[in-house]
């Protein structure tokens, strides 16, 4: 009889065939391939749902990003925070490309993720704002990017997007899991005091992703989010556009 | 939830010593697993596996091979810096990975680089170099040893009080830590180091007592004194049963026997055999370990080889009886029972080290089990020859590296495995790899027991724990969730950007 499997080792995949029978040792045939990596899906719900969309992934860590479309030259960037870097990317033949980037100084990454998380500036936005070491910090978007910060006191995850479905903003808030669970993004209603929520409710009106939220942010129109999600299943970082839409 | 920065991990190690120098670490002994975890806080190595399966940069940028594996070129990552804050250079790294890798294999610098070659092809070198000993590390005038890691060693503390203070060995911090198991523990501080080149970890530091009994450390755990403890795999289901939070490794250290070719009995190869099928593992796995263990059918484990599955070790006790049976009368018996020495420290051997002799008196065989005698400064694995008045002697090897080969040939060399198995392998091939392990196997010089993985139990308040699950602890990933109180006040920022280039190409796609 011939056994074909399929084994995985710390840092490499064994594709395995062996013959044998009980009187005589086992031939086996082995290919070994460094350990690819594997995705999933999940699909999302019907109703008053939310969809999402990849629009960016990479193997380095991303601390933060955000869309944003400069109307002065009818351009879309991309904003990331990388391992200690401010990096702008613009949409280009249906590719981000890489414009610039600044270095984030040391003395101000605290963490081994390095630093940085966008958030809502003013509306209409003039320049896109970030937190970093407890400062508040802004560049603009349409030129070379480097920024200048002053103190503040913002904080929080829960951020609010315009929706077709209604005249009032949509809260969207994330779970409450560190880095090593899987989360979700869910529609929390328009009222600023967190309603509970069932589980149904959170059933529907919400997006699983396949890891932690490390980041979501507000587009610069209100219109949807975006986070970054850090793919337990593959390690890959992910970057979702999150809108919400009416009926199905 | 976003990590926060600050707070003292409170970690307590079974261990009553730690060595922080890769160089004195002995391949396979359990003590090593301590060493690595602690030297992980302090050292870096040139690149590490993630959870994945993917080989990430680390003092290395980039690598890269000629066609046939023997010639490996690392470019060193610019503006790494020791804990005192001088520069690492291609000099260090050579000088520190010099005396650790295997004969055979030489490194050179280049510019700012490394270079590894050999007359062997080397496609397992990644592997090899993100484990087990190599870190990179600088040995100072005075003997103690600097590494660029995420932490520091910040103080030593011997046990206060107590009749065996005056045996603590603390004087060289930064090298070897002992305490005398009478005495009480020893603590270790570690400190967040603010410069190092992989950001400064989340927490301020590490507090590590070494030699804590079992039982007083899922005490501390369930007090909230302690928030990282070694779980005994005795104590693992008591912990659950109380809402602990318990990770498991994979396999981590293999339990087996070994024949002492020197001793006559040992020699006879019917009597290994009749040994071999008289030993049911499922059961020393189920009942006696309580299903903390696993039986083991291979030296390597699955996760390391791939290939562990297709070994299997049946239990047949009526083929056991007819073996015994042609062999000489005598031999095994009252007068002259097989002495079977328990090499590795511990409870769990001893207990074992009984039911492999209740398992072969099944079969005629009669097993004398002898314990070894308690020496403060042996180590888990005993030399093959020292005790040459036992036939068979049960010992513990712990899994040190991800390489499968090197594995294979450490254990083959330690315990002098290679004299009927061609001497040292070359070859990474896992058909030849597999053959080779087969063939030792059916031998029967060694014969694998149970494998163990660790136990660790954590407090509520650990965010972020993502070892790997071969063992690597990573504790630089994470933070305690306390008050935002308790935490440090962050350092000032520099308030204006200037334009760079960006580290690296950064991979990605639009899809």
């Amino acid at each position: 009889m011939l056994t074909v499997s399929l084994q995985w080792t710390a840092s490499k995949v064994l594709f395995m065939a062996d013959s044998g029978n009980s009187s005589a040792p086992p031939r086996v045939e082995i290919v070994e391939l460094p350990r690819p990596a594997f995705s999933v899906s999940n699909a999302s719900s019907a109703g008053p749902h939310l969809t999402r969309e990849l629009i960016w992934q990479q193997e380095r860590p991303i601390n933060s990003a955000v869309e944003w479309d400069d109307w002065s030259n009818q351009q879309q960037y991309l904003f990331l925070f990388s391992e200690g870097f401010l990096i702008r990317r613009r949409f280009e033949n249906h590719i981000w490309t890489l414009v610039d980037s600044t270095e984030i100084p040391s003395s101000a990454r605290r963490h081994r993720l390095g630093d940085g998380e966008f958030i809502r500036g003013d509306h209409p936005p003039t320049s896109l704002a970030f937190l970093l070491d407890g400062k508040i910090c802004s560049t603009q978007p349409g030129e070379r990017v480097s920024f200048t910060c002053r103190d503040t006191s913002i904080g929080g995850k829960v951020v609010t997007i315009t929706s077709a479905c209604g005249e009032k903003s949509q809260i969207l808030s994330t779970g409450g899991g560190d880095y090593t669970q899987q989360d979700r993004i869910t529609l929390a209603g328009t009222e600023l005091i967190r309603p509970w929520l069932s589980e149904a409710e959170i059933r529907t009106g919400s997006v699983e992703l396949p890891g932690p939220v490390l980041d979501d942010q507000t587009t610069e129109d209100g219109k949807s989010v975006t986070a970054v999600v850090r793919n337990l299943s593959t390690g890959i970082y992910e970057v979702y556009r999150i809108t919400a839409v009416c009926g199905n | 939830m976003h990590p926060r920065r600050g707070g003292t991990l409170r970690v307590e190690l079974r261990a009553p010593t730690v060595s922080f120098d890769p160089r004195e670490w002995k391949v396979g002994s359990t003590e090593f697993a301590t060493d690595e975890k602690l030297g992980a806080l302090v050292f870096d190595r040139l690149l590490m596996l993630d959870n994945y399966g993917r080989f990430q940069p680390q003092l290395a940028t980039e690598w890269s091979h000629d066609a046939g594996f023997k010639k490996w070129q690392f470019t060193l990552r610019e503006g790494v810096k020791f804990s005192d804050g001088s520069p690492l250079i291609a000099a260090d790294v050579l000088a520190a990975l010099e005396p650790l890798l295997p004969s055979g294999q030489q490194i050179s610098a280049a510019g700012n680089g490394i270079i590894i070659q050999s007359s062997a092809g080397m496609p397992d070198l990644l592997e090899e170099l993100a484990s087990g000993r190599y870190f990179v590390y600088r040995v100072q005038p005075d003997g103690t040893l600097m590494g660029p890691g995420p932490f520091f060693v910040a103080g030593s503390l011997p046990g206060t009080g107590g009749a065996g203070d005056s045996a603590n060995s603390t004087s060289d911090s930064s090298r070897t830590v002992a305490v005398r198991a009478a005495a009480k523990p020893a603590h270790l501080r570690f400190r967040a180091n603010e410069e190092t080149w992989s950001g400064r970890p989340f927490l301020d530091a590490i507090e590590v007592t070494l030699g804590a009994p079992p039982l007083e450390q899922l005490f501390d755990l369930q007090l909230s004194k302690a928030d990282l403890v070694e779980l005994s795999p005795e104590l693992v289901r008591r912990a659950m049963q109380e809402n602990l939070r318990v990770w498991t490794s994979s396999a981590a250290t293999l339990y087996g026997l070994r024949f002492d070719q020197g001793e006559p009995l040992a020699a006879e190869e019917k009597l290994r055999e009749a040994f071999s099928l008289s030993l049911d593992r499922q059961t020393m796995a189920s009942v006696l370990l309580q299903k903390q263990a696993e039986p083991a059918s291979a030296l390597l484990p699955q996760w390391l080889s791939g290939y562990a599955f297709l070994f299997n070790m049946q239990t047949n006790l009526e083929r056991a009886r007819e073996l015994r049976a042609a062999l000489p009368t005598k031999a095994a018996t009252s007068a002259e029972p097989l002495r079977l020495r328990v090499d590795a420290p511990g409870d769990l051997p001893k207990l074992l080290g009984e039911r492999v002799a209740v398992n072969a008196r099944q079969a005629a065989i009669l097993v004398q089990v002898v314990n070894r005698g308690l020496l403060p400064t042996a180590n888990s694995l005993s030399a093959p020859s020292s005790d040459p008045a036992a036939a068979v002697h049960l010992f513990a090897w712990h899994y040190s590296t991800l390489s499968p080969r090197l594995e294979l040939d450490s254990f083959v060399n330690f315990f002098g495995l290679s004299g009927s198995n061609g001497g040292e392998i070359s070859s990474i091939d896992p058909e030849q790899l597999y053959a080779r392990e087969r063939k030792l196997l059916e031998e029967r010089r060694v014969l694998p027991l149970v494998t163990m993985p660790e136990y660790v139990g954590l407090g509520a308040n650990v965010r972020d724990w993502m070892p790997a699950r071969w063992g690597q602890w990573r504790l630089a990933d994470v933070w305690l969730d306390v008050p935002e109180s308790a935490s440090a006040k962050p350092a000032d920022p520099q308030n204006q950007g200037v334009p760079v280039a960006p580290p690296s190409a950064f991979p990605g796609v639009k899809p």
